[in-house]
């Protein structure tokens, strides 16, 4: 097996940081970190579709098209979920994820 | 190997080894702001590897967005909602051992699925549009069979909402004053 | 000589990074030496022009105050900002006790970091520029976030209330100027048709876009000017470093060595900026030419390129000092008013406005 990156080794090095923030969202306690480790996923997942872009489809750019409408949900994203930590610590003083359980029977 | 794939090998690794490293200060650095500057490096890096890929106008784009609006906005997150000598408590053992298995396990599926599969790849280097740019703006822009005008529509939209939602959210009930002499004060309690 | 300069072929563009590619694969070491001309370069011209725009911002504030400024040391006072420096060097470098150590080393590394790279794109003549990308426009909007970060960084990690009030101000200012900033630069990418630097200027041989582009031009440099102003912190639009009200902001822990990188990164942000609003708006180093007056334009271009640049970026410098030492500082409340209900909707006015004088070809000298 070749060195050189082909489509394989690109699509280890986006899988394993999937995996990594994966990690991130399950064990992360406080909600800023489960939200930078939602952008980690994000982000893999637009390197996925430059890389399939890239390696299977050169002549056409749809994956860059795609790449750039997860960038703009993940801005989205980001706004709502500051928002809604800004209101959830003036309420309850804290933005530890196991804390906030209000809805729990 | 000639010498601009051995630049192009080492730069793919050496990129690869610091994302690595850095998502996984992102995910495991017990200081929140730290995780932050870690998660900066992880899409800086995320950008050169669109670069490696020739796709310049989406890491420019990546590097515009995430570090020059994402990040600042987590670590304004960060910064009011807790103060420097904060530390995350460890998870659970259980909840640890749980994210480990579902992530190795996630890994080691989708790996297995890569080496198994035989993807269609193209010509080793077909023509890439002459300027990424403008093929991407027509794209976004035309309509019919291979156009993304509606989707485009939709995020904006979403963009919209989103910053009013955002507005709408944040703003202090209590206050009938501009919500940023609000943001201004949370601050100041954070910091004391 | 005086033939090629007479010609367009002088203005071939030819950057040290080309140079080093063509270079790479007759003689590696011709390569090498360009590289590190360039890097060398980079690092004697970020010092050298950080000291000398602190001594004329002080010459400059002076006389407008009627007074003389630094006069001791050197012919008026010339060598007073070296003086300055070795000062700053010997001074004791100061780290918090309860300070986030590592983050605190890191701060200014990153604020000084973001000033070189956006200064390696700026063609400062044909010849002249590091590095000419082809997203040029995009990449120096976006580097000038690692540089917030690097004050965000310096904000939080000395532990002290002011300098994280500060930070967030600077964030908070810098995320909503920057705004205005991209749309005023979108105005002149539309006209030129290109995001590359070395383009936008060769864009500009029948005249500048200030006056081809009319009204359009004239309303996004000053939207550009007021913008980036604010996102320079410079007065009036200081409030991240308001010394009556933060003390020193994001800076009050900083000392010696590592204040001076925020010191040096500020002036040559300033610098970056006025390069860029002298590039897209003044032609950067393409002299003075009015398409179709032959004689006039040859008789413009027997000035050198750099000289077009540096006069050009010399005078924005000096209107953003004007400003400075003229208006009073504004409140948060309202610079946020500033921004959100004035500059952007005029800043989105004047971007649709350009795009119907693009398609109309209502511009001056539209070309082909």
């Amino acid at each position: 097996m070749s060195f050189v990156p082909g489509l394989f080794h690109w699509l280890c090095l986006s899988t394993i940081l999937f995996s990594i923030g994966l990690y991130g969202v399950m064990t992360r306690r406080n909600a800023v970190g489960v939200l930078m480790s939602v952008e980690l996923l994000l982000n893999s997942a637009a390197m996925n579709f430059l890389i399939f872009n890239h390696f299977a489809a050169k002549p056409f750019i749809d994956g860059a098209v795609m790449a750039l409408f997860i960038i703009a949900v993940a801005a989205a994203e980001a706004v709502v979920a500051m928002a809604l930590f800004v209101a959830i610590f003036r309420s309850r003083k804290t933005v530890d994820v196991t804390q906030i359980d209000t809805l729990k029977g | 190997m000639n010498p601009a794939e051995l630049t192009h090998t080492i730069v793919f690794y050496g990129l690869a080894l610091v994302s690595i490293v850095a998502a996984l200060l992102v995910v495991t650095v017990k200081r929140i702001f730290r995780a932050a500057v870690a998660l900066a490096t992880v899409l800086v890096c995320g950008a050169g590897f669109y670069i490696l890929l020739d796709y310049d106008f989406i890491a420019g784009i990546q590097l515009l967005v995430y570090v020059g609006g994402i990040v600042i906005l987590i670590v304004f997150a960060v910064m009011l909602t807790s103060s420097l000598e904060d530390t995350e408590i460890r998870p659970s053992k259980s909840r640890k051992a749980l994210g480990i298995i579902s992530s190795l396990g996630f890994l080691a599926t989708a790996l297995i699925a890569f080496q198994s599969t035989s993807f269609p790849l193209s010509a080793p280097t077909p023509e890439q549009p002459s300027d990424v740019a403008l093929e991407i703006g027509r794209k976004l822009l035309g309509y019919g069979s291979d156009g993304y005008v509606l989707p485009f529509e939709i995020i904006s939209l979403l963009l919209l909402s989103a910053v009013i939602g955002a507005i709408v959210v944040a703003r202090n009930p209590l206050k009938k004053s501009s919500d940023l002499s609000g943001q201004s004060e949370q601050s100041d309690g954070s910091a004391t | 000589m005086l033939e090629n300069l007479l010609t367009h072929s002088a203005f071939e563009i030819l950057t040290l990074s080309d140079r080093a590619a063509q270079a790479l694969a007759e003689n590696p070491w011709e390569a090498a030496g360009y590289t590190l001309l360039a890097l060398g370069g980079t690092g004697a011209f970020l010092s050298l022009l950080g000291m000398a725009l602190i001594y004329v911002e002080r010459k400059v504030a002076a006389h407008f105050q009627c007074r003389l400024g630094p006069m001791r040391v050197g012919w008026h006072g010339m060598l007073q900002s070296i003086a300055d420096a070795l000062k700053l060097l010997q001074k004791e470098d100061i780290i918090p006790e309860k300070a986030d150590k590592l983050l605190f080393f890191l701060a200014p590394v990153f604020s000084i970091i973001a000033t070189v790279l956006a200064l390696i794109i700026i063609p400062m003549s044909p010849s002249l520029q590091v590095v000419d990308l082809n997203i040029g426009v995009i990449f120096i909007s976006a580097v000038g976030g690692f540089g917030v970060l690097g004050i965000l960084l310096a904000g939080w990690s000395s532990n002290n209330k002011w300098s994280l009030l500060g930070a967030m101000r600077a964030g908070a200012q810098f995320i909503s100027y920057e705004i205005s900033v991209t749309l005023s630069l979108l105005v002149i990418t539309l006209l030129a048709g290109s995001l590359q630097l070395s383009e936008i200027v060769q864009s500009q041989q029948d005249g500048w876009w200030i006056w081809r582009g009319h009204i359009v031009g004239v309303v996004a440099f000053f939207v550009f000017i007021i913008s980036s102003t604010a996102e320079l912190n410079r007065p009036p639009f200081d409030l991240p470093e308001a010394e009556s009200e933060l003390t020193g902001g994001f800076h009050t822990e900083y000392s010696g060595l590592r204040f001076s990188f925020f010191f040096l990164a500020e002036f040559i942000n300033m610098f970056i900026a006025s390069a860029l609003g002298a590039t897209l708006f003044f032609g950067g180093w393409m002299p003075f030419h009015i398409g179709g007056f032959e004689t006039f334009n040859s008789i413009m271009d027997l000035i050198p390129p750099g000289l077009w640049f540096a006069g050009k970026t010399a005078f924005i410098v000096f209107l953003m000092m004007w400003v400075r030492w003229t208006f009073p500082r504004l409140r948060v409340d309202q610079l946020m008013r500033l921004e959100w209900k004035f500059l952007l909707p005029v800043g989105f006015i004047n971007l649709f406005a350009a795009a119907t004088i693009v398609l109309t070809k209502l511009y001056f000298f539209p070309g082909q």
